[in-house]
């Protein structure tokens, strides 16, 4: 476990570097910068353009630039933001408590109600509740998660005036009963997707994990029903669902970009968007870097508790 | 990134063994009658039998009837153009006929009688015609990603599970690295520094057709998937005897990989492309919903819903029609590909 634990951790190094490479490249190794555009102002005079150009750093050659920018980044310096000339970790440090808020209440969700409408439409194959989990999984894989938001906000928030459209608080409220109602809408809209996709999963697992030989023992050991399931069968169903937990990582980053776009939602998708509007192209690194860093780390914590949890990998 | 599509953990032997009678069959097949049928028929037969996915499957080909009818349709049915204004008939609920007299254009001073069969929007056009239009542009955007993101995936998947050593090392990191970056995340930095690029910006060609640089900036990150599938299945081919066999015949590196391992991925390349147009489509409708991705006034299903929003009480069609239309076609294709890869891999359904 120890080496395992080791080796994964440090492959995570070079992927990080390769990361900080694939990020600046695909920004700045096109021609033409953003200061480019304020030369189409007939007022700006030559002489400014390169001054701010100076400034920013972009006179330097991009291998210059790169290294200035992740000798920063070892430094814990994002840089400042080519819009607002604000601290860009000090701004993302400021949105990211929202974003996690928002993720997490997603995840549970997806996992509150996939695993057992997994496990339960596994047990009763071909029963009804099992077509109608199978048809409403389906359904759910294939919704757009930003229409399904704009529906929700239509129906929940325009037309039955239930719950708040945006935000993530009223002013002057904040209770936590406030913050919960803020937080449904949104956080439904992301689960959705993630939810049908596990619960499918989940089934198909349990299904192949039910058909194996031990769980054939257990029974006719004359275990409990209940105890077969959930210590002998669902234990090992687990296992390849921390490394789908890890793979969605991803995926609740790019939603919540959409879904926090839509819902006003003050985190780091919202961020990156408002940024990209505005050009901000040092945000916008900010922002791509610290969202892959952390799908990083949770696919790492994913491969930790793999081992912590499957004796096989211990032992090697 | 889907588990269960990835074939590649089982023994390929079945597959291997059964295309080559798919390329070999149609020769000989044809004098005698007991010739058993070919890989092509028999899955076509298991594929038929799954009445869902040909429910599916006929779905979508209305879709894209649909989407690629579109000047039909708006010559035809709705006799309007996708960018036709009549701010006289601004939010016309469905199956409305609104007559006015015409101010300006062709049909200036005359009274012009539009009937809006599914309704019309904030600047009175046409929303069926705008939904065929709209299709268009998001299937063919869909379309043209698939096919750039599958010429890089086989490129690098061949040569990464062909050659193996340092070569797949490194194309394996960075697949590895394309993966870690949230894919939206990736697709507004491409989109904003392409959409800022006054070299590219400057070009009559970006004018003219603009969302045609979309497909090249979804596939930057869609082509992972495939490549990491088709390097496993050439790892496991490319030890095949019949491999050796072909090199020992003095066959070229090229040739092997073209001729002799190729048509033995194809079912998984197939099954790949179904099930990647769904999330293609979805995609392309986030970011242009988002606004980076197709560019008003070209409608795509997705950017219809950006304005859409602001008119959510006077007019909810606007937001539910172009939604509905994504969903219809996702879960469409998504169903269609299932079915496809089980008739396709027939280790899958024993």
């Amino acid at each position: 476990m120890g080496t395992y634990l080791i080796k994964r951790v440090l492959q995570i190094f070079p992927l990080l570097f390769g990361i900080t490479i694939l990020v600046f490249l695909l920004i700045n190794a096109v021609p033409g910068s953003p200061v480019s555009d304020l030369a189409l102002n007939p007022g700006t005079r030559p002489e400014d353009v390169a001054r701010i150009k100076q400034q920013l750093g972009l006179d330097q050659p991009l291998y210059k630039r790169y290294f200035t920018w992740v000798g920063n980044l070892l430094h814990g310096d994002l840089g400042k933001s080519m819009v607002t000339y604000r601290d860009v970790r000090s701004e993302i440090m400021g949105r990211l408590p929202n974003t996690l808020k928002l993720t997490t209440a997603a995840f549970l969700l997806a996992l509150l109600f996939s695993v057992p409408i997994g496990i339960y439409s596994a047990l009763k194959r071909n029963s009804i509740f099992d077509y109608v989990a199978t048809v409403v999984s389906v359904a759910g894989v294939s919704i757009p998660s930003f229409w399904l938001a704009l529906i929700l906000i239509l129906v929940f928030a325009v037309n039955l005036r239930w719950l708040p459209s945006g935000g993530t608080q009223n002013l002057g409220d904040g209770g936590l009963v406030d913050q919960l109602r803020h937080l449904i809408l949104p956080a439904f809209a992301l689960a959705i997707v993630e939810l049908a996709g596990w619960t499918r999963y989940i089934r198909g697992q349990m299904l192949e994990v039910i058909r194996q030989d031990y769980i054939r023992t257990a029974r006719s050991k004359g275990i409990a029903e209940r105890v077969v399931i959930f210590r002998h069968a669902f234990r090992n169903a687990l296992l390849p669902l921390l490394t789908l937990f890890g793979l969605s990582i991803p995926q609740f980053f790019s939603g919540a970009l959409i879904i926090e776009t839509i819902f006003s939602w003050p985190g780091i998708g919202r961020l990156t968007f408002d940024a990209a509007i505005s050009r901000d192209y040092t945000m916008i690194m900010g922002t791509v870097l610290l969202s892959s860093i952390m799908v990083v780390l949770g696919n790492l914590f994913a491969d930790i508790g793999y081992g912590l949890l499957d004796p096989r990998i211990k032992q090697s | 990134m889907d588990s269960r599509n990835t074939p590649s953990s089982g023994q390929p032997g079945d597959l291997a063994a059964l295309a080559p009678s798919a390329a070999t069959s149609p020769k000989t097949a044809m004098p005698e009658q007991t010739k058993s049928p070919g890989y092509a028929m028999r899955s076509w037969r298991r594929f038929r039998r799954n009445r869902l996915s040909l429910v599916c499957m006929v779905i979508f080909i209305v879709m894209v009837l649909f989407s690629y009818g579109a000047p039909l349709i708006s010559k035809y049915v709705t006799k309007q153009g996708f960018g036709d204004q009549n701010l006289q008939a601004t939010f016309a609920p469905a199956g409305k006929t609104i007559s006015a007299v015409q101010i300006g254009g062709p049909n200036s001073g005359k009274t012009v009688t539009t009937k809006y069969l599914l309704g019309s929007d904030e600047l009175g056009r046409d929303v069926l015609t705008r939904l065929a239009y709209g299709g268009r542009i998001s299937l063919t955007v869909s379309f043209l990603t698939l096919a750039i993101a599958l010429t890089i995936g086989l490129l690098i998947g061949a040569v990464s599970g062909f050659y193996g050593g340092w070569v797949d090392a490194i194309l394996m990191r960075l697949v590895d690295t394309f993966i870690s970056i949230p894919g939206l995340f990736v697709l507004i930095l491409v989109s904003t520094t392409i959409n800022n690029n006054k070299l590219i910006t400057g070009t009559t060609f970006y004018r003219n057709n603009g969302w045609l640089i979309l497909p090249f900036v979804i596939a930057v990150l869609s082509w992972t998937g495939i490549s990491r599938l088709i390097r496993g299945e050439f790892l496991a081919i490319k030890e095949r005897d019949y491999v050796d066999a072909a090199r020992v015949l003095g066959s070229s590196d090229a040739r092997i990989i073209v001729r002799h391992i190729l048509p033995n991925v194809i079912p998984i390349i197939i099954v790949w492309a179904t099930l990647a147009i769904p999330s293609l489509i979805l995609t392309e409708a986030a970011l242009s919903y988002l606004s980076f991705g197709v560019q008003i006034p070209t409608p795509s299903w997705g950017n219809m819903l950006t304005n859409s929003t602001q008119y959510f009480s006077r007019s909810p069609g606007l937001v539910v029609l172009p939604g509905l239309m994504i969903y219809i076609t996702v879960m469409a294709v998504n169903l269609m590909g299932n079915g496809l890869r089980d008739a396709l891999d027939p280790r899958l359904n024993d």
